[in-house]
């Protein structure tokens, strides 16, 4: 059985994955965190959380609220920033056989180029994720996600510079997807993940007032896994570079279904807050699917369902 | 630390909406300390629920079980409250850094607002056979106080499942409405007891932590000295004396709770500021220094 995946087949470093299963930015530290409960070394890739070139403090508590099938966050990528990232967790990765991607999040251009150049040559870094998509600062972040051409501007500033695999994060806050997915593969995007959070809030009527410290936040779980589905449907369609999914994954099922609809790989994210040994349960659950139904390639099993109905 | 399905061999409500759960779970008994947590998966929740790790016991062999105490406030501890003995729980843990006792101090005090007392109990029975232990439990009625076996005899909740008072420990308690023990708050006694003390534990409201950070920091409108209030004695008391209970109270070890994500560090939800910088409450505390915490920031 093959479950290998190639995300960045045109980029001479390429970024092969010994398997489909990811684990998403902000959910997963620098993967060390993990390393007591599940083997980190067995997933696809781990991507790290989403780093500034200065380090952050984030939002004011509270940063976290349940909500109905799903959790809204406002942390405000609160990060160690790309300094320490490059001194103190990229001696570790280099040293593991999974790839490890950084997520890069920025509020003005330079501010993405700038950490993107101090990862260039850095041992123990397999590629970058281009996060323009986090709802949760005031400036910059999100607002590439909403407009095309901020979007490709972002990717080829930083494609200009940087010799790593580049997947871009798309935000689904905004009126059509497929026109950010065109415009920055246009612009030299190797992947396309999506999605990141959707923008939500809640309100604690007892004390009459948001539950969250940063008034708003960011929508992830099960709750957001049918739009999430529904926008890798519509991006798979059109672009032609390989899309990873993301957005309420807790199962194989959930993972098949966005492999299915045209994800090459998929992201856990909140999921392993809940469980932190979920990402390997469902590349087992994967591996079994497979095994059941004589699937020798995961490659076939992409995008199966477009097309169809 | 550890993720484990583990056995649950009893939950019992040993006072009216508060329930004591003991829990096979010999990985995590062996090597867990007081202060430390552990979070429980709770049937159909996005987050996982953390409880301190209330009391540990022997099993045939080592420590093998753990204790939780909870208060049913919400979805999740409801669906804690409903599970039976021989069900499964997806546990995780010992998270977190818990209290540490300083190698000369003899005299503890412990302070617990309300359900607070849940890791001071574990504190108080590893303490008690090299130390002095005084527990300070404030409620707000009687029914909502500890029910140690001793002193419930009678209770129609818990029996045999209640904790005898470990020996060496003077167990304290305060009511609001005065329906056991002296009437008032904890922190009244505490300012009394500080004098006897070596040093000082507290787990309880936030409320009960800022009236503690008060006491050091008076606003500058109210007097600019510190000047601890200390009814029975206080006229009698020297500076130095005054100073030494002050820095007691600032290195006061106190048990934090706020909204948690991973529980394991990695995800940033429960960061907080304090005077050493960005500190994540599940993996540096949750028992942080009383003087560290910049309490006019917390907002929990
Ligand atoms: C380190 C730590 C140790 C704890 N130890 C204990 C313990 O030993 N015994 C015990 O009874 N409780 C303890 N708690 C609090 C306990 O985790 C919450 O009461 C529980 O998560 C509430 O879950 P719920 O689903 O019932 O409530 P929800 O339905 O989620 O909420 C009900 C109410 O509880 C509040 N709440 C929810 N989660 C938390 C939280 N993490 N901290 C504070 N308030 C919260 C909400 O604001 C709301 O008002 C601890 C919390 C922490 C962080
Ligand atoms: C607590 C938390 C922190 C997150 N931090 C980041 C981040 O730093 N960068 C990023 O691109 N996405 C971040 N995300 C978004 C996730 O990576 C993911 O895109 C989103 O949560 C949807 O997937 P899920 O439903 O599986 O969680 C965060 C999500 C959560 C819940
Ligand atoms: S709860 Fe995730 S870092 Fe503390």
């Amino acid at each position: 059985m093959n479950l290998h995946i190639q995300l960045a087949p045109h980029h001479p470093k390429g970024l092969l994955l010994s398997n489909p299963v990811m684990v998403a930015a902000g959910t997963f530290g620098y993967g060390t965190e993990y390393a007591d409960f599940i083997d980190i070394q067995r997933l696809g890739a781990i991507i790290c959380k989403g780093t500034t070139l200065m380090p952050r403090k984030g939002n004011p508590q509270p940063r976290l609220v349940e909500t109905a099938s799903g959790l809204l966050n406002s942390v405000g990528l609160e990060n160690i920033g790309v300094e320490a990232l490059v001194r103190e967790k990229a001696p570790i990765w280099a040293n593991w056989q999974v790839p490890v991607i950084v997520n890069v999040a920025g509020e003005v251009v330079e501010e993405y180029v700038g950490v993107a150049q101090r990862l260039e040559g850095v041992p123990g870094i397999s590629g970058i994720e281009i996060n323009i998509s986090c709802p949760n600062i005031s400036a910059g972040g999100m607002e590439f996600g909403i407009s095309p051409k901020l979007a490709a501007e972002v990717t080829s500033a930083v494609k200009n510079i940087s010799s790593l695999p580049l997947i871009i994060k798309l935000s689904p806050n905004v009126t059509d997807i497929k026109e950010i997915a065109l415009a920055v593969e246009e612009a030299g995007a190797n992947a396309i993940s999506l999605i990141n959070t959707v923008k939500g809030m809640a309100i604690d009527i007892d004390k009459r007032k948001p539950c969250l410290g940063n008034i708003t936040g960011g929508l992830s779980g099960p709750a957001i896994k049918p739009l999430a589905l529904y926008m890798v449907y519509e991006v798979a369609k059109v672009v032609h570079v390989p899309v990873i999914g993301c957005g309420g994954i807790a199962s194989s099922r959930d993972a098949l279904e966005f492999i299915m609809c045209g994800a090459s790989a998929v992201q856990i994210g909140t999921a392993n807050l809940t469980n932190p040994q979920i990402s390997l349960t469902i590349l087992e659950g994967i591996e079994n699917f497979m095994r059941e139904k004589g699937t020798q390639d995961l490659t076939y099993l992409v995008g199966i369902a477009q097309g169809k109905s | 630390m550890k993720q484990s399905l583990c056995t649950i061999t009893s939950n019992v409500e040993i006072s009216p909406g508060m329930y004591l759960m003991w829990i096979e779970a010999p990985d995590i008994a062996s090597i867990s300390h007081p202060g430390q947590f552990i979070t429980v998966n709770c049937e159909g929740f996005t987050l996982r629920r953390p409880f301190s790790i209330h009391q540990v016991a022997a099993g045939e062999s080592k420590e093998s079980q753990i204790a939780l105490l909870f208060k049913v406030v919400g979805k999740g501890t409801f669906w804690l409250s409903q599970q039976h003995s021989d069900d499964k729980i997806d546990i995780l843990g010992p998270l977190g850094k818990g209290f540490t006792i300083a190698s000369r101090a003899k005299n503890l005090l412990l302070v617990a607002g309300g359900i607070g007392i849940a890791p001071l109990v574990f504190l108080a029975q590893y303490a008690s056979s090299q130390h002095s232990v005084s527990l300070i439990q404030g409620a707000s009625t009687v029914r909502e106080l500890y029910p140690f076996s001793s002193l419930r005899p009678r209770n129609k909740f818990g029996g045999s499942n209640l904790l005898s008072l470990p020996t060496g420990v003077q167990f304290i308690p305060v009511t609001e409405d005065g329906t056991m023990g002296r009437k008032g708050m904890a922190t009244d006694i505490l300012l009394d007891s500080l004098d006897w003390a070596d040093q000082v534990f507290a787990c309880g409201p936030i409320d009960m932590y800022k009236a503690m950070a008060i006491t050091l920091n008076p606003s500058p409108s109210k007097g600019e000295s510190l000047t601890l209030p200390s009814p029975s004695k206080g006229e009698g008391k020297g500076e130095g004396e005054k100073r030494s209970e002050e820095s007691k109270l600032r290195k006061c070890q106190v048990s934090l709770e706020v909204r948690l994500g991973c529980g394991i560090g990695a995800c940033y939800a429960c960061t907080i500021n304090t005077k050493k910088g960005l500190k994540q409450v599940c993996r540096d505390g949750p028992v942080f220094e009383l003087d560290d915490i910049l309490w006019q920031e917390v907002r929990i």
